[in-house]
This record gives C-alpha cells, sequence and structure tokens, in this order.
C-alpha cells in the first residue's frame, strides 16, 4: 500500500449514500462511497460536474446529513455537527468572505469566538496572512481585492483555523489561469510548510494531478468511486515541468478516460486493485 | 495607484459639488416661479403668500423660542416613537426572517395592518393616551414599525445562504452566527426601514399634534397661529418642517454611508 497508510487516518467514509427527495421520486446523489484520507495527505476528488462532489464536502463538513453510511473524523463519527478542526474553503469567495470586515478580521473570524488570547489571535492572522502573501492587506476589505487574492484571503483564514483536515471545494473554479496556477502552488506550499492534511475537489483532472499525492475519481449521478490512484510524482512540483513528465501525462490520460467516457470503466475498481507501488 | 486614488477623489469632489449646484440652482427656480405667481396676484395674497414673505417669516420663527420649544417637542416625541419602533421592529423582523414558518402566519396579518392609516387610529389612541405627546408618541410607534418589520424581514431573507455556511463551517452556533453574520448582513435592509420610517414619522407626528391640539409640537402651534387669520405663519412652519425633515434624512444618510460602505450600493461613494 501507499506511505501515508500507515500514517492516522484523519478522515474515513464508510459507505456513505446521500439521496434527496424531488416530485419525481427519490433521487441517489452519492452511493456507497467509501475511502480514507490519512494525517498529511493532499488527495484531490475529481469528477464530472453534478457528480455530488460538493455535497460529499457539504457531509465531511458537517453541513449537510448523509442518508446512510458513517464519516469519522479524527475517529470521531459525525453526529449530525460540525466537526472539530474541520475548515472548508469555499467555491465562491466573494460570498464566504464578510464584505463588513477588513482582511485581518475575516482571518481572525474562526477564533475571535474560541477562548484565545488577543496576542495569540493576532499572531495566527498574521502568520497565516504571510503564508499568502497579503500582510499588507490586512486592513482592506476583501471587495477592494481580485478574485485570486480574494480567495488567498479565504485560504488564510482556513489557516488561521489551523485545521486537522482542510477542505476546498473547487476554489480555483472562478479565477484566470494564471491567478489558478499561482494558487496551486500556493496550496502546495502551505500543504508542504505546515504539513495540513487536504482534500481537494476539483473537475480539473490536470489540476487533481499535479497537486495531489492521490487521486479519486469519481461517476456522475450517482457518484461513485472510479478509481483510486496515487500520483507517482515527487515534489516539488514544477507547473511546466512536472507536466511534461511521462507519469503525470499517463494519469491524466487515465482519469480522463473514466471522465470522458464513461461505461468503459472497469467495475473492479476498489482501493486495493488500483494502487501502484509506492512512489 | 496614489496618484490615482487622489485623482479619482477629485473627480468626486467635482462631482459633489455640481450635484450640489444643481440641487440649489433647482430650488431657486421653484422660488422664483412661486414669487412670480404670488406677485401677479394669481391667487388672494392673503391666501398665498410670496415666497420672500413666507422666507422672511420663517427665518423671524426660528428667533422665536415659542415656536422652537414646539419643533423640539415634537422631534423628541418622533425620535422616543422611531426608538421604541426600533426596539421592538428590528428583533421581531430578524425573528420573522429567520423562521419561516413563523412569517408565513405573520405576513397577512402585517400586511392587512400597515396599510391602516396612524390617523385613523388617532381617536384610539387620544382614548388610551388622552391629549399628550404620548398619543403622538404612540401613533409615530404604529407608523414607522412597518417599514423597520418588512425591511428587517427582508434584510435576513437576503442573507447568503454561503456566509451562514462559512459561519457554521468554523463551529459557530446557530444564535452566534446569527448575531455575528446574519445581522451584520441584513443591517444596510434595516437601516434603510428606519430611514423611511423617520420620513413618515414627522409628518405622522405633526398630523396628530394638529389633531390633539392644545398648542402642543409644531402641529399645535400651526392650529393656534392659523386660527388668527392668516396663513402665512402656517406656510412658513411648513417650509421649517420640510427643512428639519431634509436635515435628518441627509444626517441619516450620511451615518448609513459610513457605516455600510462595505455594501454594494455605498462602495463608490464611501471606498
Amino acid at each position: 500500500m501507499n506511505a501515508a497508510a500507515s500514517k492516522p487516518q484523519v478522515l474515513s467514509v464508510q459507505d456513505l449514500v446521500y439521496a434527496y427527495r424531488t416530485a419525481d421520486g427519490e433521487i441517489e446523489a452519492i452511493s456507497d462511497l467509501s475511502f480514507a484520507v490519512h494525517e498529511g495527505e493532499f488527495v484531490s476528488i475529481v469528477g464530472p460536474s453534478g457528480s455530488g462532489k460538493t455535497t460529499l464536502m457539504k457531509i465531511v463538513a458537517g453541513l449537510l446529513q448523509a442518508t446512510k453510511g458513517s464519516v469519522r473524523i479524527l475517529g470521531k463519527p459525525l453526529t449530525g455537527r460540525v466537526p472539530d478542526g474541520v475548515a472548508l474553503v469555499f467555491q465562491d469567495y466573494s460570498r464566504s468572505l464578510f464584505p463588513w470586515m477588513t482582511v485581518q478580521r475575516n482571518v481572525e473570524f474562526p477564533l475571535s469566538h474560541r477562548r484565545a488570547s488577543r496576542a495569540d489571535v493576532a499572531q495566527r492572522s498574521r502568520e497565516s496572512l504571510s503564508a499568502v502573501g497579503l500582510v499588507d492587506f490586512a486592513t482592506r476589505y476583501p471587495w477592494e481585492l481580485s478574485g485570486g487574492m480574494q480567495q488567498r484571503v479565504a485560504i488564510a483564514r482556513a489557516l488561521a483555523f489551523r485545521p486537522r483536515l482542510l477542505l476546498m471545494d473547487e476554489p480555483f473554479a472562478s479565477v484566470d489561469a494564471q491567478t489558478r496556477a499561482d494558487l496551486e502552488d500556493l496550496v502546495a506550499d502551505v500543504h508542504q510548510q505546515f504539513g495540513t492534511t487536504i482534500l481537494f475537489v476539483t473537475h480539473d483532472i490536470d489540476e487533481s494531478v499535479y497537486l495531489s499525492d492521490r487521486v479519486l475519481v469519481l461517476s456522475a449521478h450517482p457518484a461513485r468511486l472510479l478509481l483510486d490512484r496515487e500520483v507517482p510524482l515527487s515534489r516539488p512540483r514544477d507547473q511546466v515541468a512536472t507536466r511534461e513528465l511521462h507519469d503525470f501525462v499517463r494519469l491524466r490520460a487515465e482519469i480522463a478516460g473514466l471522465i470522458l467516457r464513461p461505461g468503459t470503466e472497469k467495475t473492479a475498481s476498489s482501493p486495493q486493485d488500483t494502487s501502484p507501488g509506492g512512489r | 495607484m496614489a496618484t490615482t486614488s487622489a485623482g479619482y477623489a477629485r473627480a468626486r469632489a467635482r462631482a459633489g459639488f455640481r450635484k450640489t449646484i444643481r440641487g440649489v440652482v433647482g430650488i431657486m427656480v421653484a422660488l422664483a416661479v412661486w414669487q412670480v405667481l404670488a406677485s401677479i396676484g394669481f391667487v388672494r395674497p392673503e391666501w398665498f403668500p410670496t415666497a420672500t414673505t413666507v422666507l422672511g417669516d420663517a427665518v423671524a420663527l426660528l428667533g422665536q423660542s415659542a415656536f422652537t420649544l414646539q419643533v423640539l417637542s415634537t422631534l423628541y416625541d418622533m425620535l422616543l416613537g422611531l426608538i421604541i419602533s426600533t426596539v421592538v421592529a428590528v428583533p421581531l423582523g430578524v425573528l420573522l426572517g429567520r423562521f419561516p414558518l413563523a412569517y408565513r402566519m405573520s405576513s397577512v396579518l402585517v400586511e392587512a395592518m400597515r396599510p391602516i392609516p396612524a390617523l385613523a387610529l388617532t381617536p384610539v389612541a387620544i382614548l388610551l393616551f388622552g391629549l399628550s405627546g404620548a398619543t403622538t408618541v404612540s401613533l409615530v410607534v404604529w407608523t414607522s414599525t412597518w417599514p423597520i418589520l418588512i425591511n428587517s424581514v427582508y434584510g435576513m431573507h437576503s442573507v447568503d445562504p454561503v456566509a451562514l455556511d462559512t459561519a457554521r463551517s468554523f463551529g459557530l452556533g446557530r444564535w452566534t452566527a446569527l448575531y455575528r453574520v446574519a445581522l451584520p448582513s441584513a443591517a444596510p435592509f434595516i437601516a434603510t426601514g428606519i430611514r423611511i420610517a423617520i420620513g413618515i414619522a414627522l409628518a405622522v407626528a405633526v398630523a396628530t399634534e394638529m389633531v390633539t391640539g392644545a398648542g402642543s409640537g409644531v402641529g399645535g402651534w400651526i392650529v393656534q397661529a392659523s386660527s388668527g387669520g392668516s396663513l402665512i405663519p402656517v406656510y412658513a412652519a411648513a417650509v421649517l418642517v420640510g427643512l428639519v425633515g431634509y436635515l435628518l434624512n441627509y444626517l441619516f444618510e450620511r451615518i448609513e454611508r459610513r457605516l455600510f460602505r462595505w455594501h454594494l450600493s455605498y462602495r463608490k461613494e464611501g471606498a
């Protein structure tokens, strides 16, 4: 098995089902999904639009209740409450940042209602803002910043929380290509620097391979696990050189085949079957 | 960056100055038309005095403590009523906006009570509170409550669910999220409700005083002054009441602009 598997599980999802009722009856959005994320791992979930990725993130963040199955965070089952130590970065940075607070107040927001000393809060917000390169913008308002900078504020806010598990739901889907590449490298750096465990949702195959230690491929309607594959690429990675590597190209092609030509996938795609040897 | 923002500030100041000039010109034109119409004897001068006569009288009125004390009395009753209705309507509106069932149960009732004019309730108010300032206060409360209540509900409905999800995902409880996220998001809407209420409250306060009479407040003063036969003091007092209303609205707008410069509708001016 892979190197991370020996580390403790931060997230474990077992036989997860999520169904919702419509006028036409019950629709299953997520079907029998099982996977685990280990400490320090960067795991991407990639799948076509409408494959229930956001729903899955909301369930893990405790914002939605699963229909069946179990979700455990650090061994503790989710019981209809928001789990401790989990931070979520939304796709809609402009809507998830609070416009009436300065950048600094936004970053301090998750700490402000906890028992933390004023000095500790200030130090953590400064540390997080410097990790995303926005110390000089602490007194600005989010709406005075560009989209990419706003998303960096959202990332800094999540980092200040010092989450055991950082959930990122298509965080770069609404920024331009150059900003996106910068933000990808920023998140990769943060992962290396803080050892944060990250579960990253995207519909961009390249992005999932480029960023992660492991890629989970989901099908659409309902979401099922098609592939659980370790990424055989060393770190640090490079926006140009890494994407030209044979291993990168091959893995991207394999995932693209699963997502773009559904129906041709093998049914045997449990994690045990597909994980390759170590790096 | 610094030069463009300085240039921007200059351009903004120029635009503000132009706006003021246009407003002043508009008033001057209206006054001139008034002056001409009154001077040519279009209507009998006792009924329709010239602008200069009325304005002169208005300035003179400002110097009379008998009049200014009545203005202060009206303002006091009006502000007291506004404060009471804000204290009642904002929490109520926040709760109605937060709980859809409560909203559905109450919305028809609210819509049915809202159009009842305060003056229609004057006899009831007099019965309850007598010929006193309390009657004025109670009718101001009745009128101001509705716009504040409805805007509070509307403000709560406009709170972005992503913002609430964000708060919840960081472990904020329901009530903390309400206080720290929903209430600030809704605040600009609530303020708009209060500003609308200020405009109507002054009119209702003066009208109530005219009905209850007894010489109290600007309304009472107008009734008493007009019993002398001349309409000039009535016009003069009306001009001053209009001016007070304008100033109140202007002040409140300035406060809104400062507090809510983060809100989409103020960003250009406030940033």
